[in-house]
């Protein structure tokens, strides 16, 4: 009797916890393949692009791949590659095409194979869509080369939330973390020595957050935002997140420091998420002229301007250029991100508001920053979200977050950039059973960064500066 | 023990299961339920996975599996009845050289651990802990050689913790004492003794640089409780009194003392169910269960026989009086005590944002509604999704047309063994969008959702949502009424006289009626004028009121007379 409970027992185990691929878990597409990973560029060390075919009757599917002498097929419904099988293809097939025939489909496609590394792995916060309550979340980090992810700080450790991280051109030893509630902090780690400091002081709005390095590492450029959310009632709208005033500030590092000045601390301009130029003499913003909230919250528009930073001696300029007159064609600058060449940058462009994420129409724009032109990332941008984007450190790669698969659970997708700015046919972060994985992937990828190589970040360490109530104080100056 | 004396012991703990059944399935059924909408358990690897990447994972696994079969509240009711006597029979196997006397002791244990689950917010993983540790003792036991016994002891210690989480400290616990008590050799139990204390001491210290935890969580336990900054007192205790059982077993040899152990396990039984046993928030999760099912008619024959007086019992009245049609002329006839007990406002928890969500969604305030559930999900304190409100998300989603993120979520239920039907019914709709319309509950909230007029939510301005959803759609009378109720409630009349006008039937409700006059009084110096639907009876029970209320008599007898009036609520309510 309790052996045959004990193989009921086992049984249930058994069944529980096998992987079936199964087709119908969700079917984001209409093409033939998902991910769409047809005719995209791709770098070199990247991860296994495993794929699955929508359709889940007819014969089981062949697919080759090829390139030179080598020839490598699998057959099944899921492709699912053997990790040095992939990493022998690329590296023969490295600034070239990889073909792939399909034993059900008509057409062949291409995998390219650029010559241009990308980093080490990223970082981001994985947490539900929701609006003020949050659950289990954390700040994560996902090597590219395999699948691997794993937790650097989450939410199981302390009352609250972690918030907006950042590191200098993905370098893992100089990054600054916000934690939210309770224990509210910033974790800076600079060279190594992590510290928690409060960064709110009396003469700025409230909580330093979306932080840009300064190339040269001794400057943090901050926002402070006074920020709300609002639900609507109509059934393609759901929420709505804007500021009610919001600050410009840049953070010296070494003499512990926020630097305002009268241009960027105006009461008639909203300034937001500041990114320093490739060279560390200008600070790119947004900038909106306040409306009375909520009754105009669709009539906030935010442009892209820019003022002269000096990093020898903190100095905000006090002339601001306005580089992209968005409130001139009824639309809205959010998450300026020059490329650290100095070439480019990219921004998101939606109807208003910065928040551009709760925003279906939310587009990818680029600009050339030696003509001053822009223009919409065609082949990356969707029918739905496009938003939140960051550069690898040599500037070849942009990594960005779109809801284009369900509208709601953010995902993200990588491109390459060339010299001239062309972007290419992006590809979704590779998943080893990427249908299984994402459709039971209940959280949103988020503040998706590059990262140069793995995060020292003790995670003791932090839960014990985060619990306990010491804090260092930010001052606070004005530029001169 | 003898024939006699097994068979009396044998009933001893039928009785305690049937005990225990009884006291979850008639009374206590509400928390049962409460329990399986806490968690959306999933067969399948990657859940499999995550749950038993923590410490105790498997303890919360095996948890989650069989609190998904209270979804049916008797099941649960075994369930935990099973689990309450299998802890108290382990308990007695562990128990060295039992006797009848001693027998009653064993319910110690199973005693702390009843109370323990009277709190809603305790998991059965405790108790699963309990019972794993006691097995596993009770096998190590078998092993007759002491040196091998406590070394594999040790061994499983880490491996104990991984699957079970701390509460296995107490199969080395057991171990000691039964080798104790079989008086092996001293030396060998006290180094096992001190090995087990240090085991037991770095585990945790271990466990911490890999597990995303405070050390005072991985030592009193991940899967314990829903809340994790709260230490399971009960749940402990009922390990504590293991040890403590299979020592105080030594003083109860005689099968004369059997009245003495049986008093012991029965008294604080007894005793402390009444303190444990929260019968106030049974009432609540009652409420919301009546209402996640639609038992309105239930909901007011509750109401009608114990009249509710808490906001979540108050609203989920409303809503059945609304559902049933009777709010316009019931409403007054149960206890009210401002809009709060109409619409609350939001609160950041797990529980209350459910049933005003559900208000919201048979309002056609579809958006809101999935803003409450979703932040009620959210809120779930061990960070646990719910398969109920999975299911509510779902419907929201396939409402609003978002057909992938609904696909979402019944992806999630397909996985579950009581959502699973649902789920796929639900799956057809979302490839067939079409027949959508063709589900009645989900026809009716399209139609009368707003459409054209986009404005943010706002609590404060409930009247002007309310307003404008019922002049978009004239077939949402339920918008109407819930914002005449609003007005009454706020204590609003000239808001709730303007609005009135709009109505085209059902305008001569008996609690429209008494507003209608009290307005009229309020603000006229005769009767002359007044709108020709006031009944005769309702005019001259108002002259009476208000003699009554004049002559300045007690707000009892006030009550006794006119206690289901719209006048006794405004003059002697939410002040």
């Amino acid at each position: 009797m309790m052996k045959r409970v004990l193989y009921i027992l086992l049984g249930i185990l058994m069944f529980s916890s096998c992987y079936r691929f199964d087709p119908s878990e969700a079917r984001y597409t209409d093409g033939p393949i998902w991910p769409d990973y047809m005719d995209v560029t791709v770098p070199v060390g990247i991860a296994p692009l495993n794929f699955c075919y929508t359709a889940d009757c007819g014969p089981v599917p062949v697919t080759t791949f090829s390139h030179g002498d080598m020839s490598i097929s699998i057959k099944g419904r899921e492709v699912v590659w053997k990790e040095k099988e992939w990493k022998r293809l690329l590296e023969a097939a490295k600034g070239e095409d990889i073909t792939v025939r399909s034993s059900v489909l008509p057409d062949t496609w291409t995998i390219h194979v650029s010559e241009d590394e990308i980093d080490y792995g990223i970082n981001y916060r994985l947490l539900a869509p929701g609006y003020e309550v949050y659950s289990k979340m954390g700040i994560y980090e996902r090597n590219l080369s395999n699948y691997k992810e794993k937790a650097l700080i989450e939410n199981t450790q302390f009352d609250g939330c972690v918030n907006c991280h950042a590191y200098n051109r993905g370098n893992p030893d100089n990054y600054s973390l916000h934690i939210r509630g309770s224990h509210g902090a910033t974790l800076l780690n600079i060279d190594g020595e992590m510290a928690a400091y409060n960064t709110k002081t009396d003469s700025t709005l409230g909580f330093c957050v979306y932080p840009y390095w300064h190339p040269g590492g001794d400057y943090i450029a901050y926002s402070s935002n006074n920020t709300r959310q609002g639900f609507h009632v109509l059934a393609d709208k759901l929420i709505e997140v804007f500021d009610l005033d919001s600050d410009m500030l840049v953070y010296d590092i070494r003499n512990n420091c926020l630097i305002s000045s009268e241009s960027i601390k105006k009461k008639d301009v909203w300034e937001t998420f500041p990114a320093f130029s490739a060279d560390g003499k200008t600070l790119y913003f947004c900038a909106a002229s306040p409306k009375p909230i909520p009754a105009e919250v669709d009539q906030i528009r935010y442009n892209l301007c820019s003022v002269d930073f000096d990093p020898a001696t903190g100095t905000i300029g006090s002339r601001i250029d306005t580089l992209v007159f968005a409130e001139g064609t009824g639309k809205s600058v959010s998450f300026p991100k020059p490329s650290y060449d100095g070439k480019f940058l990219v921004y998101t462009l939606s109807d208003y508001g910065n928040f551009s994420i709760w925003h279906h129409e939310a587009d990818l724009w680029i600009m050339d920053l030696e003509t001053g032109e822009s223009r919409p990332m065609d082949k990356i941008n969707s029918h739905d979200t496009e938003s939140y984007h960051s550069w690898s450190s040599n500037s070849r790669w942009m990594m960005f977050s779109s809801r284009r698969d369900d509208g709601l659970y953010t995902r993200l997708f990588f491109t390459h950039i060339d010299e001239n700015g062309q972007e290419s046919k992006p590809f979704m972060l590779p998943q080893k059973h990427p249908l299984h994985y994402y459709s039971y992937q209940n959280r949103s990828y988020n503040v998706p960064e590059f990262v140069t190589g793995p995060v020292d970040l003790d995670r003791t360490d932090a839960e014990k500066m985060i619990n306990c109530e010491e804090r260092i104080q930010f001052g606070f100056r004005m530029s001169e | 023990m003898n024939r006699r004396q097994t068979i009396i012991s044998a009933v001893q703990s039928a009785a305690a299961f049937l005990l225990a059944f009884a006291f979850f399935n008639f009374l206590y059924p509400y928390h049962v339920h409460y329990q399986e909408q806490m968690q959306l358990f999933r067969f399948g690897a990657d859940y499999f996975r995550e749950s038993v990447a923590v410490p105790g994972g498997l303890g919360g696994w095996i948890g989650g599996f069989l609190v998904q079969f209270f979804y049916h509240a008797p099941v649960g009711a075994l369930i935990l009845g099973i689990l309450l006597v299998l802890i108290q029979l382990l308990t007695w196997k562990n128990i060295e050289n039992g006797s009848f006397a001693t027998y009653p002791l064993s319910f110690l244990p199973a005693v702390a651990m009843f109370l323990f689950l009277c709190d809603e917010n305790a998991l059965v993983t405790a108790a699963i802990a309990i019972i794993a540790s006691l097995t596993l003792a009770f096998i190590l036991m078998k092993i007759r050689r002491t040196g091998i016994r406590s070394i594999i002891t040790i061994m499983l210690m880490p491996v104990m913790y991984l699957l079970f989480g701390s509460i296995s400290i107490l199969v080395p616990v057991i171990v000691a004492i039964r080798s104790f008590m079989r008086e092996e050799d001293k030396k060998n139990i006290l180094i096992f003794s001190i090995a087990a204390v240090v085991m037991a001491t770095a585990i945790p210290l271990i466990a911490r640089a890999y597990s995303p935890y405070p050390l005072e969580r991985l030592a009193f336990g991940v899967h314990y409780h829903r809340y994790h900054n709260a230490i399971p007192l009960l749940a402990w205790i009922s390990v504590l009194m293991v040890p403590s059982a299979m020592l105080l077993a030594t003083a109860f040899r005689k099968d004369r003392m059997v009245a003495a152990s049986l008093a012991l396990a029965i008294l604080p039984a007894a005793c402390l169910t009444p303190v444990f046993a929260d019968m106030e928030k049974e009432r609540l999760f009652g409420y919301d269960f009546m209402t996640r099912m639609g038992q309105w008619n239930k909901i007011l024959a509750t109401s009608d026989k114990d009249s509710p007086d808490s906001p979540i019992a108050v609203e989920c009245t409303n809503l059945a009086l609304a559902k049933t049609a009777h709010m316009s002329s019931d409403m007054f006839s149960f206890f009210q005590n401002g809009p709060a007990g109409l619409i609350p406002e939001f609160t950041r928890d797990h529980f209350s944002p459910v049933p005003t969500g559900t208000v919201y969604y048979h309002l056609g305030m579809i958006n809101t509604a999935q803003t409450f559930f979703f932040e009620a999900q959210e809120g779930i304190p061990d960070f646990q999704k719910s398969a109920r409100l999975t299911q509510a998300l779902a419907k929201t989603n396939l409402i609003n047309g978002d057909y992938e993120v609904a696909r979402k979520y019944v992806g999630a239920l397909k996985q579950t063994l009581f959502y699973r039907e649902w789920a796929k019914e639900t799956e057809r709709l979302i490839n067939n969008p079409e027949l959508i319309e063709k589900v009645p509950e989900y026809a009716y909230l399209r139609s009368v959702r707003i459409k054209d007029h986009d404005f943010m939510f706002s609590q404060e301005e409930m009247d002007s949502m309310l307003g404008l959803m019922y002049v978009e759609n004239e077939a949402n009378v339920m918008a109407m009424d819930y914002l005449l109720a609003w007005c009454l409630l706020r204590k609003d009349l000239p808001r709730f006289f303007e609005c009135h006008k709009l109505l085209k039937k059902g305008y001569d409700a008996r609690h429209y009626q008494e507003a209608v006059v009290l307005y009229w009084a309020l603000t006229h110096d005769g009767p002359e004028g007044m709108p020709g639907f006031i009944t005769r009876n309702v005019a001259s029970e108002f002259t009476r009121f208000i003699s009554s209320f004049q002559s300045g008599r007690d707000e009892a007898s006030m009550q006794k007379e006119f206690g289901d009036t719209y006048w006794f609520y405004y003059y002697y309510r939410f002040k």
